[in-house]
């Protein structure tokens, strides 16, 4: 077979679907852990209800820093495995991790509002919303991130 | 719209695979590629030197907390080059797809 060739229809067809295998092989292979995106709002979920633990642990700082260890690790753990670096290249991939910072923020300043009005237990309602939204916000960031490889 | 232009570098088969696992990510672990093409690491490597050689694509070695001991993961990632040459010879590809079958000759 001479290389410098121009491929006939049926040649080139097959290299097309070929390309279509391997980029849904891609795909696929950037699926993280299961686990990370609920471990990962689980991290969020508890470092929004950090100042109700830290009013009842005097070592007060001992558990946000456990936390961002914890979350560091995982994050490493899962990112590891995928053999890929992608970056998001669409607006809405940027605006949505910046939205979930933007309302983690919001939700650690209630729970410290709830706490200094002495409602500590109801620290549980932005500790909740914060597990949802995370969890949600993740998987649809991957989601967005997957889309965009075979775009 | 990408102009269909037949690239002899990028038409062998493996290095059209290549480009394709790289054209939308920032870059591919040299592993992926091979678990991702099922092809030994030698035909691999063999066509990573000449895509790099045509300044189609790069290698990266950086150290990794994937690995136990002291070797570096290599990245192989698309440079521009290499990415107008995969787009132009896909839609060479396409465009050959589309195009209506040869009449056979009347007798």
């Amino acid at each position: 077979m001479n290389t410098t060739e121009k491929p006939n229809a049926p040649t080139a067809q097959q290299q097309l679907h070929t390309l279509e295998q391997d980029s849904s092989r891609l795909e696929k292979s950037t699926r993280r852990p299961g686990f990370l995106a609920p471990a990962l709002a689980l991290i969020a979920a508890f470092w929004v209800s950090s100042p109700w633990l830290k009013n009842l642990d005097s070592d007060g700082n001992s558990s946000t820093y456990m936390t961002s260890l914890i979350a560091v690790i995982v994050v490493l753990a899962a990112a590891g495995t995928t053999g890929l670096r992608t970056r998001p290249k669409s607006r809405i991939s940027w605006l949505g991790p910046i939205a979930l910072v933007i309302g983690l923020l919001a939700c650690y300043s209630i729970s410290h509002g709830l706490v200094a009005s002495g409602l500590a237990w109801w620290v549980v309602v932005p500790a909740v919303v914060t597990f949802v939204c995370v969890w949600r916000g993740l998987v649809v960031w991957e989601r967005l991130g997957r889309a965009e490889l075979r775009s | 719209m990408t102009e269909p232009r037949f690239d002899e570098v990028i038409h062998a088969p493996l290095r059209l695979r290549i480009c394709g696992l790289t054209r939308h990510v920032d870059a591919v672990g040299y592993q992926r590629i091979v678990d991702t093409l099922e092809v030994s690491p030698a035909v691999v490597s063999k066509h990573l030197k000449v895509l790099t050689e045509h300044g189609y694509v790069k290698v990266d070695k950086t150290s990794s907390l994937a690995r136990s001991d002291s070797r570096k993961v290599a990245w192989v990632s698309i440079t521009d080059t290499g990415r107008d040459a995969f787009d132009g010879h896909v839609a060479m590809l396409r465009q050959i797809t589309q195009e209506p079958a040869e009449q056979p000759a009347r007798s």
